[in-house]
């Protein structure tokens, strides 16, 4: 008890510091929670969330009862699962090359340049992209002509249009889990590298039994942390690239929501899905959380 | 000592944190408060004792250009209101027009109206159901003069009877013309160049696109036969849609018809619409259409019309005033373009599809303290926009503070405006421009759309290119007389609310129609599977809506 007092004593000051911090995340973070009721109402914004009616699950059965709905969940968590895998790999092998260069400056630019586009909306990329991407006048169409490939309308095209998503978000995502993963290696012991090389490692070797065990902790966590996203597939990016003939393979959830919550003013339906929403990226961090500790012996928390 | 001066800063800093919170907040709170002080100071209310303050929220628009120095918050109309009429407009918020509904629908989701504002016929509505805007019956019968009456009475009662829910006026129809016709327009030079007829039938059109594409009379290495863009079928589309397209088949787009026996059916499901899809999936497959039209929006495919690569394209009256663009290059006439009527794939005449003439209404908040302020407004704009001489004063609502007309459009600034519901500029202008006689026009539009044609004609100012093209003897609006007596064109006949089921599940089959449509005409599917979205349309709730939409239809008979 005495001990107790004596830390509170000393330690207040710090526990003040949470404070505002901690207020800001009740404000932000769990005061907007009472919105899930919205869910199961009939929400209308005069009457507020408590006086609005109360339906029931009956947003849910229309959600239900949508057509398309498994087509809908199907293409998000195609296009997401993609993303993930896709955003793992890509920065990962470029970081090790790039920790593999030798000049100095070479690394920064590159690092740099490949940075850029993280800031780029998607709003103006998606302009650049029709363009680049037009089967009469783009580059990329004219380039692959010279191979005799016949024009490829890649945004029109069921077949096509969710690995554009990937790859252009892939694009526009690599230099900042590119950055993370260069923090990770920077942490590797130079040591194990110098042992391994006595031991008669070559650099791939090296890459192989150093570099990699040595960033799995990271890699863990942020697949960990992707894996709560498995149902968010992107929605600026493909609402502002899709259109009526790809329908088929882009609406994703979040157009879906889009469409009827805020053209169709339904925010009780919407939020319905969004609440579903929340509750499958729940399980699925779970498992993946548990999953971490119990293969590769990981905890985030 | 060290560690009372240490915990002093954290609460210090605390405090901080808190107060700096608090103070903005206050701040902007006080911003809109400020400059009415200011304003009331200085300016003189002749007709009212006191100013009152309608607040609204309004769209910029890439037509509107300010004076210098003049914005939104500031500019000569607004002051012009507030002289004559002891209203101040201030404006909650501005956004593009691109943006303006999507923010408008926020506004309305997070209860935050303004007095003043123009909503959908579905917000009508929802506001309505959600008590959330005024009953202004009273207030209208009160403030509007005989004048206003009888401005928005002019087509027997029709749209106001539209904004009236359960015989409470709840707001202002946005009124327009409702016999708002599309035309067919074609490069008239590359006709004769052709040695092409002008086209009198639907067969006319898809030879003169043919010959568009296979001649290339533009020369540009890639031409097509039509313009369409990617939301041919919405009605925003005034340009690159495809509706008069379906109206040469005796297809519509999303209309409530009657059938043989007095029904009333979606044309959406109709089977002229799959004659009209396979025509279109058949210019597709010949290369007349753009392939990338579904992701190109109307500006970007009008650089098509602009750059010479297509000669053919369906739009409204006032399709010339985006033409101009491409058809005047450093002051000279270098495309020429004709407007007709839409022909039609049979003997019996196309049929234009049109509206009821309202889409919008002005809706006043239920919170707002000066409906009457409203009302004003609405008198006001009227009288100005109707009059054939403005006087010094009325000009500025018009021009601006010098009073002339030099393409800034400030009418826009105007926060309610409608337009009249009957017009005979197709009978008068095409006669007046013919003969320079101004004598016989009769309204104030009229007046500015005979100036702008003889700008044009008499060679002062060749940007006004457009206006002849619509209003003179060959124009857009000389097709309309014809149209009107033979009555070839097809109203809706379902304007009430959307219904419960509509409601729900409008979107999902829009969805699903645009998706199919989309796919016969790329040639992605068989133009069969037309027949299955019949049936799916059906199921999907389509069969509900036409069963509600029928019990409206006998309750308003």
């Amino acid at each position: 008890m005495n001990v107790l007092t004596r830390m509170w004593k000393r330690e207040w000051p710090l526990h003040m510091m949470l404070l505002p911090g901690l207020i800001l995340v009740l404000i932000f973070c769990y005061y907007p929670m009472a919105g899930i009721m919205m869910a199961f109402q009939k929400y209308i914004p005069n009457k507020g969330l408590l006086g609005s009616p109360f339906i029931g699950m009956k947003n849910f059965q229309l959600l239900i009862d949508y057509p398309d709905i498994g087509r809908v969940f199907l293409n998000t968590i195609y296009i997401a699962v993609m993303k993930i895998i896709a955003g793992l790999i890509v920065p990962i092998t470029i970081a090790i090359l790039l920790n593999e260069l030798r000049k100095e400056w070479v690394k920064r630019t590159f690092q740099t340049l490949v940075y850029l586009p993280h800031f780029l909306s998607w709003v103006l990329l998606s302009g650049i992209l029709v363009d680049i991407l037009s089967p009469s006048a783009g580059i990329l169409n004219q380039f692959l002509s010279i191979f005799g490939i016949k024009p490829i309308f890649f945004l029109g095209d069921n077949a096509w249009f969710p690995y554009v998503m990937v790859i252009s978000d892939v694009w526009k995502e690599f230099g900042f889990g590119t950055i993370v993963y260069l923090a990770a290696l920077t942490g590797i012991n130079p040591s194990l590298y110098e042992a391994a090389e006595i031991d008669g490692a070559g650099r791939f070797k090296q890459i192989l039994n150093v570099t990699l065990p040595g960033m799995m902790p990271i890699i863990i966590l942020m697949l960990t942390l992707n894996i709560g996203n498995v149902l968010n597939a992107g929605f600026e990016q493909i609402f502002n690239l899709y259109s009526p003939p790809v329908y088929e393979s882009a609406d994703i959830i979040d157009t879906f929501v889009y469409r009827m919550g805020v053209q169709q003013a339904q925010f009780g339906f919407a939020t319905a899905v969004g609440l579903l929403k929340s509750i499958v990226s729940f399980i699925f961090i779970s498992v993946s959380y548990v999953l971490a500790y119990r293969i590769a012996n990981y905890r985030i928390f | 000592m060290r560690r009372k001066s240490k915990a002093l800063l954290i609460l210090l800093f605390v405090l901080s944190m808190a107060l700096t919170a608090c103070g903005g907040t206050k701040e902007e709170a006080q911003k809109p408060a400020e400059p009415t002080k200011e304003q009331t100071q200085t300016t003189e209310t002749p007709k009212e004792n006191e100013v009152i303050e309608v607040s609204t929220v309004s769209q910029s628009d890439p037509y509107l250009k300010f004076d210098e120095g003049e914005s939104f918050d500031k500019n000569a109309v607004y002051d012009q209101y507030e002289k004559d009429l002891g209203v101040k407009i201030t404006n909650k918020w501005v956004a593009d027009v691109t943006q303006f509904k999507e923010k408008l629908k926020m506004t309305i989701a997070s209860n935050d109206i303004p007095d003043l504002m123009l909503v959908s016929a579905t917000q009508l509505k929802e506001l309505t159901e959600a008590d959330m805007i005024m009953d202004i019956t009273d207030v209208y019968d009160k403030n509007a003069t005989d004048n206003t009456k009888k401005f928005l009475t002019m087509d027997g009662g029709m749209q106001m009877k539209t904004a009236t829910i359960d015989g409470k006026l709840m707001g202002i129809p946005s009124s327009y013309n409702p016999y708002n016709f599309q035309y067919l327009y074609v490069r008239t030079d590359w006709l004769k160049k052709l040695n092409l007829p002008e086209p009198k039938t639907m067969q006319d059109v898809l030879t003169i696109a043919e010959a568009f594409k296979t001649k290339d009379p533009g020369g540009t290495g890639k031409p097509y036969g039509i313009a369409v863009s990617k939301e041919p079928f919405k009605i925003d589309t005034g340009v690159t849609g495809l509706r008069a397209f379906l109206n040469g088949y005796h297809a519509y787009e999303n209309l409530w018809m009657e059938d043989a026996s007095g029904n009333l059916v979606n044309s959406d499901i109709q089977p002229q619409v799959k004659d009209a899809l396979k025509a279109l999936q058949d210019m597709f497959k010949k290369g007349l259409i753009d392939p990338e039209f579904a992701v190109k929006d109307t500006e970007k495919e009008a650089e098509l019309l602009y750059n010479n690569n297509v000669g053919l394209v369906f739009g409204a009256s006032w399709t010339p005033a985006q033409l101009v663009k491409g058809a005047v290059k450093d002051g000279k006439v270098v495309q020429e373009w004709g407007a007709y009527p839409i022909p039609s794939i049979d003997g019996s005449p196309t049929l234009n599809q049109i509206g009821i003439g309202v889409d919008d209404y002005y809706v006043i908040s239920k919170q707002a303290k000066h409906p009457e302020g409203v009302i004003r407004l609405l008198n006001q704009w009227i009288v100005v926009d109707n009059t054939m001489t403005p006087t010094d004063e009325q000009k500025i609502y018009l021009y601006g503070k010098d009073k002339k007309e030099k393409g800034n459009n400030y009418w826009l600034l105007s926060p309610l405006r409608v337009g009249k519901q009957l017009d005979n500029n197709g009978e008068i202008l095409p006669k007046a421009i013919e003969t320079k006689d101004p004598s016989i026009l009769q309204t104030a539009d009229q007046k500015g759309r005979y100036e702008r044609a003889m700008k044009f004609i008499d060679g002062s100012d060749i940007n006004m290119w457009w206006e002849p093209l619509i209003s003179g003897p060959n124009g857009a609006v000389s097709h309309n007389p014809k149209i009107l007596q033979n009555k070839e064109y097809l109203q809706n006949k379902f304007y009430g609310a959307p219904t419960p089921t509509m409601a729900d599940r409008q979107e999902i089959l829009l969805k699903k129609r645009d998706e199919i449509y989309f796919k016969i005409i790329m040639n992605q599917v068989s133009v069969d599977e037309f027949d299955k979205f019949v049936g799916e349309w059906k199921k999907l709730g389509g069969d509900d809506i036409t069963k509600e939409v029928n019990e409206w239809y006998a309750s308003h008979k």
